[in-house]
């Protein structure tokens, strides 16, 4: 009897004493407001060169808004495709705060997983066509992989084509270089790479291209608001053409024809 | 003999396994208290985060959307909000609604403002069927406004971006609603 009343204060107190430590321990918190750097994940593509404005502006801005806002608060993270694993994982398992996706995979994102929202749109027409002839005799077209809103788009615009191959981001460039397809739906930063070829608008009607995909908690912080402020002042600058035209290139003939747009995001 | 031994009954000493249920009983009670706790402060900061300005549905006597149910009787209107959004200086009103007679189907439209007391009314499009969401913004800053329609379905997000362009509602995001509607 005494072995066992023994065996339950020694089994009580160690259960007492961890529910009490449980209460001094270190829990895991959402990131704090304060002294935080904002991650922001980015694409090797169009709004992996905003980003880049964005943290150029923000480096060359002075002191005042750096001391204003913290001398530390946003930073950038490179995944080389939105719609990658890596591009996902990096969100859901925080190492980054917020992330510019394409609309199929943020609304992937903000369906499969609590605590994430789309927060704005942030680029529209993004993507060009490259062709050899004209675009109206496009047969075989190639889209970058798992841009089923650029697939659903290209078949309403093009009901001439015949084949749509899905290929990666990365060599779709090559792809349509090598002549392998009449044409190719590309982000305009593959299109700056190789300035010599063809290229026009997807489409006369504006559709999204990129979204803004954050984790709520970060909405409401001082570094969010900073970004913002940053983004629409870079959007503002990149809107106009001749600046785009100084930054990347390209010809006359290839700003008229596309109709690329950085949109604005609302205050928190 | 029954004297003492009541006595001695109420002098006995509560026993030792007594205390310690108690004492763990508190300590549960404490720590669930703490869960909770913590549990609503999270609740409250994301909530306070992921604040954002959707519009309020305008009141039952409006113009527009008294036009709208002459036009279309016996329809449950859920969400109602008016906007500027052909940048003509009068405002549309953007109706989501359900006909008791077609089961759980949502939908739709915008109501032009002609300026005379009419409205174009636009095809009928798919709305989300819960917690139908409306928040004009011009994305753009150029003429026309924009609109985010967000809702649900069994927990499934939808989200769209719409435009009047040619009196017609588009929908500019790319992705329908179907999971939503």
């Amino acid at each position: 009897m005494d072995a066992i009343k023994r065996g339950v204060i020694f089994l009580a107190a160690a259960f007492v004493l961890g529910l009490l430590v449980a209460f001094v321990l270190p829990r895991e918190r959402p990131r704090e407001a304060q002294d935080e750097t904002l991650l922001i994940g980015v694409g090797d593509d169009v709004t992996g060169l905003l980003m880049e404005q964005i943290l150029q502006r923000y480096q060359e801005d002075g002191h005042e808004g750096l001391s204003q806002a913290g001398s530390d608060d946003m930073d950038s993270y490179l995944f080389m495709d939105c719609c990658s694993n890596a591009g996902q994982w990096s969100l859901l398992t925080q190492d980054i705060d917020l992330g510019f996706y394409c609309s199929h995979i943020s609304m992937a994102i903000v369906n499969q997983n609590e605590g994430f929202s789309i927060y704005s749109p942030v680029i529209m027409n993004g993507e060009v066509l490259g062709y050899w002839t004209e675009p109206s005799e496009i047969k075989t077209m190639a889209i970058p992989m798992k841009r089923e809103h650029l697939a659903q788009l290209v078949r309403e615009q093009y009901p001439g084509v015949e084949r749509l191959e899905e290929v990666s981001p990365t060599s779709i460039l090559y792809a349509f270089g090598d002549r392998q397809v009449d044409g190719a739906v590309m982000d305009i930063a593959r299109a700056f790479q190789m300035p010599e070829y063809h290229y026009t608008r997807v489409c006369d009607q504006d559709y999204v291209s990129f979204c803004l995909v954050v984790r709520d908690e970060i909405v409401g912080t001082p570094q969010f608001q900073t970004f913002v402020q940053y983004y629409n002042e870079t959007a503002e600058a990149l809107n106009d053409r001749d600046t785009l035209q100084e930054l990347y290139g390209m010809d006359d003939a290839f700003w008229e024809s596309i109709n690329l747009k950085f949109l604005y995001l609302p205050e928190p | 003999m029954k004297e003492q031994g009541k006595q001695t009954q109420a002098r006995r000493p509560f026993p030792l396994w007594g205390k310690l249920l108690v004492i763990l009983a508190a300590v549960v009670a404490v720590f669930f208290l703490r869960q909770y706790v913590y549990a609503l402060v999270e609740e409250q900061e994301t909530t306070i985060g992921a604040g954002k300005n959707y519009a309020r549905s305008v009141a039952d006597g409006h113009p527009a959307l008294q036009y709208f149910e002459t036009v279309n009787p016996g329809r449950d209107i859920f969400l109602a909000c008016e906007e500027d959004l052909t940048n003509d200086g009068l405002n549309e009103l953007v109706v989501i609604y359900h006909n008791p007679e077609e089961g759980v189907i949502n939908w739709m439209v915008a109501l032009i403002n002609r300026g005379d007391g009419t409205y174009d009314i636009t095809e009928p499009t798919r709305a989300p069927i819960e917690n139908q969401a409306i928040r004009f913004f011009n994305m753009d800053k150029e003429g026309e406004l924009e609109f985010v329609l967000t809702g649900e379905k069994d927990g499934e997000v939808g989200y769209a971006i719409y435009r009047i362009i040619d009196g017609e509602l588009i929908n500019l995001f790319g992705e329908d609603m179907e999971d939503c509607c």
